[in-house]
């Protein structure tokens, strides 16, 4: 009896903790780069992304090359002269919510937070903060960021015959629905 | 010197004209022609599983493979739609995402439904440390198209 007991607290236990844990591996990253004479974009709709609601954590993964260009050349460029993808396949972001108090996960709302963390990218760390929003709704939590690096901080080299076109500012924007995370 | 001018014009407009083409060429949306593999899926998880990052990369990156799989669930993200698949291993995601120009092909594709997919491989992630939020490891496959 003692023992049913132990395996069903256990299991409650475990079921809890999974709880705590929002993921998706279908989220969508996008970014653009404006320059005077040119601005193209790319989406990456399969991120990957998790929350830990009570830690305040946040981590998101993007493989390189699921980036999608609308032309050709643009892709090629962008995975094999700047972002060495061969070499530097995955990015990936890792923070903590500032202000995870001003959350409520359990009620529906959208919350302004500050999220300081690493960013690294073709082979290069860097702290940096992004402000975004977290979207609860019902069961399922969103995402959404909006903010820009430099090329230059992270060591992608543009060059110079394209600094017309290609931006060393670029913007990007963040969308992810994550549901709670559950063992198959 | 009349016909060699005309000769370097037209030599001139071609490369121009070449150089335009390529570098609006529309990207390949769907991944289509002789697929570089045909493996059970089975065969690419064991892969993603085993490999290092690096060597899975030079195996199947940006390569067409072709296989048969079992939908677990559909994800329709803005437009385009993402396939989970199947796999037999708690700890192993596969996505097959395609692109919105062939979203009316999918439509009747549910979860639990057999599939033949062919579609460019864009590499694995894996997880950093036991305590990885992230704890899957993911293989990632883009440009899909429904075989059948």
């Amino acid at each position: 009896m003692k023992k049913n007991i132990l395996f069903s607290l256990s299991v409650m236990l475990l079921g809890f903790a999974n709880a705590q844990i929002y993921s998706t591996s279908t989220g969508t990253v996008s970014f653009v780069s404006k320059t005077k004479f040119e601005e193209f974009s790319a989406y990456n709709k399969q991120t990957q992304a998790a929350i830990s609601v009570n830690k305040g954590t946040v981590q998101f993964k993007l493989p390189i090359n699921s980036f999608q260009f609308e032309k050709d050349l643009m892709q090629t460029h962008f995975q094999e002269n700047y972002m060495e993808s061969a070499t530097f396949p995955t990015s990936i972001f890792k923070g903590k919510i500032k202000n995870l108090s001003e959350v409520k996960f359990t009620t529906d709302g959208t919350y302004e937070v500050e999220v300081p963390g690493s960013l690294e990218m073709h082979g290069v760390t860097k702290e940096i903060e992004v402000k975004g929003s977290i979207v609860v709704k019902g069961k399922s939590i969103t995402l959404l960021a909006d903010f820009s690096i430099e090329c230059a901080d992270y060591g992608i080299k543009i060059p110079k015959n394209n600094v017309s076109q290609i931006s060393n500012t670029i913007n990007i924007k963040v969308d992810c629905t994550l549901s709670p995370k559950k063992k198959k | 010197m009349k016909k060699i001018i005309l000769v370097l014009v037209v030599i001139a407009v071609s490369v121009g004209a070449i150089g335009y083409y390529l570098w609006n060429k529309p990207s390949e949306f769907v991944s289509d022609g002789k697929p570089d593999f045909q493996i059970p899926l089975i065969e690419l998880t064991n892969d993603g599983k085993n490999l290092s990052d690096s060597i899975f990369g030079t195996k199947y990156v940006g390569k067409a493979i072709q296989f048969d799989a079992e939908v677990e669930s559909v994800v329709d993200n803005k437009g385009s739609k993402t396939f989970t698949l199947k796999t037999n291993d708690d700890d192993m995601v596969v996505n097959a995402g395609f692109h919105e120009s062939i979203s009316n092909k999918l439509t009747k594709i549910v979860a639990g439904d057999k599939v033949k997919l062919q579609c460019d491989c864009s590499g694995v992630t894996k997880p950093e440390s036991e305590d990885d939020l992230l704890s899957e490891i993911e293989i990632n496959l883009t440009r899909c198209n429904l075989i059948k």
